[in-house]
């Protein structure tokens, strides 16, 4: 499997540092971004396969930015993280365009997992793409 | 729903219970001991003052009364008569006898078969009158005893005659002076009488008159116009009749005595009985009575009173204490949330550090070569115990975070047209200082809503709250209830103010978080709604139009 390409957005530093090298130990290429203004810059920039998102950024409620970059890339899939599970439960998450919703802490496991899952789907669906396209 | 129960320590307290018992036990005390001591009245007290008691048979034992005494006294005479020869020899002495016993006898004597008086005694006839061609003297000879007509005696003194024929073949005689007979009589007979009867003694000799003489033998006479005619009866026959004379019924008993032209009449007058018995007719027992019945009464209104307003109040404090309820259910679950939210940031932290700390041991081969294999064993052990901390504290967060979501989802199944009438009463006041009317129309019957009936209620105050301090005076609130395709219940609070500042009005719903600079303390309640109604899966907006004034639409999930 090829080396995939995940953006990791929270607005908690020490978290996002901490937990980039632990997927970048388990060979992920790692974006992480702390600010909902910069997410939409590197978002343009580097175009992840996968996004972790917080749900809670301040400045903009993370469904509003997931209905934004799922509007930008159809094929991203965003995985929600959040320890703040009283607004959006999982079926929630999905409905708006969630891949999944995660509860935080994380099992780092859980998380390869689930990103694993979410990259395969969007390479499928590119794969399905470029044949109708074809 | 549950926070509509009516708090029962506003009941009636024990001193308001007790104060009128007593008092109506005081009462219930005197109009029994009246009972009893009513019952101890002998029967003629007992009748006057239960008159309503009386009937056509007591009317009928009044009168035989009568009669019995009449009959006494009339037949004295011929039965005494029969019983002896009569002749001068012991006319004087019989006489005597008779005197003595009855005082309305003013003479006796013997007349022969033609009706002469050939002895006397006492008052003397035998010069003025000569009864030989009477009629009614003829009926003696016929029946054996007969009863003459009235005769007066020096124009004052009205008598009759008994005449009895007796064993020798001559007529004896006694002169009976009506007015002495009838004091007699009405002596005699007034013991036996109940006070209230009237009793009169009526004499019919010609038939084309109603009646031509009244002896009065009762003490009351004021029932003495009632009888206007003697009517028909039959000689041994009790007539009772009911009569309505100007309203007051009347019984009124004629009977006939026997051999004599008189009539026995009673009337008696029918008296609604008193709705209170005997101890009223004391006037300090009325005072009495008039008071405990006064104090009992003022109690009652006082506790009515008293009764109402409490209800008043809580009726008001329903939907105040229903929004404090929900916002303290509702609290409850932010707070949650927020701890868990709060205590989760640094659990991440931890964890993440922690499991860098093993992946590191785990995986990088630099830090496999530098440090000996038994430490290394040991941070992977402790590492692996800070996860495991992490792990299980992650769980109870979780269990923590369902308590909450559990608080928040809570189903209530709610009205929202009570809801929005509940909430309407509490803003009312406030409304109507301010010259606001608010209307509520519903045009066709809406379903309850099951889901964040709590967090609806919040909404709804804190939209009507703020609507009322954001307009004029002497403006009108409509708020309309419309159901879309059983899915969705639209509450649209119209009202008739403009808002003037255009930005204001695009920023009105955002987030708190986005508009901390120079908010105004209505418009916070707006963007918390919005958050409430967010939360239920609703939707909020507002529509500013320059004719329509301003709507604010709220889309609630049913």
């Amino acid at each position: 499997m090829s080396q995939i390409k995940v953006m990791l957005i929270d607005d908690e530093l020490e978290f996002t540092s901490i937990f980039s090298e632990r997927l970048i130990l388990r060979n992920f290429d790692v974006i992480a971004v702390n600010k909902v203004e910069d997410a939409f810059t590197k978002l343009r920039e580097t175009l992840p396969d996968v996004i972790l998102l917080d749900l809670k950024m301040p400045g903009m409620n993370g469904i509003e930015m997931l209905k934004i970059m799922r509007r930008f890339d159809p094929t991203i899939e965003i995985i929600i993280i959040t320890g703040h599970a009283l607004g959006l439960d999982k079926e929630e998450a999905v409905s708006m365009g969630a891949f999944d919703r995660l509860l935080k802490p994380l099992d780092i496991n859980e998380v390869i997992k689930t990103i694993e899952q979410a990259y395969k789907k969007k390479n499928l669906e590119q794969r399905f793409l470029k044949n109708n396209t074809l | 729903m549950d926070s509509m129960k009516i708090n029962n320590r506003h009941t009636l307290s024990i001193k308001q219970v007790i104060f009128p018992t007593i008092l109506s036990l005081l009462l219930f005390i005197i109009l029994l001991s009246g009972y009893f001591k009513e019952k101890q009245l002998n029967q003629r007290e007992q009748d006057y003052y239960s008159p309503i008691s009386w009937t056509v048979k007591d009317v009928k034992i009044s009168i035989e009364t009568l009669i019995e005494e009449c009959r006494f006294s009339l037949n004295l005479i011929p039965s005494i008569f029969k019983n002896q020869r009569l002749d001068n020899h012991n006319l004087d002495s019989t006489y005597q006898t008779l005197l003595n016993n009855e005082p309305y006898l003013q003479g006796i004597g013997i007349m022969d078969a033609s009706g002469k008086i050939i002895s006397e005694s006492g008052i003397t006839l035998s010069q003025n009158y000569n009864f030989s061609d009477s009629d009614w003297l003829k009926n003696s000879r016929t029946f054996g005893y007969a009863v003459s007509n009235v005769y007066s005696y020096n124009n004052d003194n009205k008598f009759f005659i008994i005449a009895v024929n007796t064993e020798n073949g001559k007529t004896a005689y006694a002169v009976v002076n009506i007015q002495e007979l009838t004091d007699y009589l009405k002596n005699k007979i007034k013991d036996g009488l109940i006070l209230s009867v009237n009793a009169y003694l009526l004499e019919q000799s010609a038939g084309d008159k109603p009646y031509n003489q009244i002896q009065i033998l009762s003490n009351n006479t004021n029932s003495f116009n009632a009888i206007q005619k003697i009517p028909d009866i039959q000689p041994e026959g009790i007539l009772v009749e009911l009569e309505n004379h100007h309203s007051n019924p009347t019984y009124k008993g004629f009977v006939k005595i026997e051999n004599t032209p008189w009539t026995l009449a009673v009337t008696l007058s029918i008296q609604k009985q008193p709705f209170l018995p005997l101890l009223l007719n004391n006037s300090l027992t009325s005072v009495i009575l008039g008071i405990i019945l006064l104090l009992i009464l003022t109690d009652y209104i006082f506790i009515l009173k008293k009764r109402n307003i409490i209800i008043a109040k809580t009726v008001k404090q329903t939907p105040i204490k229903n929004i404090e309820t929900f916002t303290k259910k509702s609290s409850i679950g932010h707070l949650s949330e927020s701890m868990v939210h709060e205590i989760n940031n640094p659990l991440e932290i931890i964890n993440q550090n922690a499991g860098l700390l093993k992946d590191i041991l785990d995986m990088s081969s630099e830090v496999n070569a530098a440090i000996d294999i038994k430490l290394k064993d040991k941070f992977i052990k402790l590492t692996q115990g800070i996860l495991e901390g992490v792990d299980r504290s992650r769980k109870v967060m979780n269990r923590f975070l369902k308590f909450a979501k559990n608080i928040e989802n809570e189903k209530l199944e709610a009205d929202v047209f009570i809801m929005l009438q509940d909430i309407i009463d509490l803003c009312k006041e406030e409304a109507m200082y301010r010259d606001i009317l608010i209307e509520l129309r519903q045009g066709q019957s809406i379903r309850h809503i099951t889901k964040g009936a709590h967090l609806a209620q919040h909404i709804f105050f804190n939209i009507l709250s703020f609507i009322i301090n954001d307009v004029q005076k002497d403006t009108s609130i409509i708020i309309s209830l419309e159901q879309k395709a059983n899915l969705f219940i639209n509450v649209t609070f119209n009202y008739n103010k403009m808002i003037s500042n255009t930005n204001k009005r695009t920023d009105i719903l955002a987030s708190k978080a986005r508009r901390d600079d120079a908010i105004e303390q209505s418009d916070i309640k707006l963007s918390i709604s919005r958050e409430f109604i967010e939360k239920i899966n609703g939707r909020m907006q507002v529509v500013a139009q320059d004719e329509n004034g301003v709507s604010i639409i709220l889309t609630i999930p049913i």
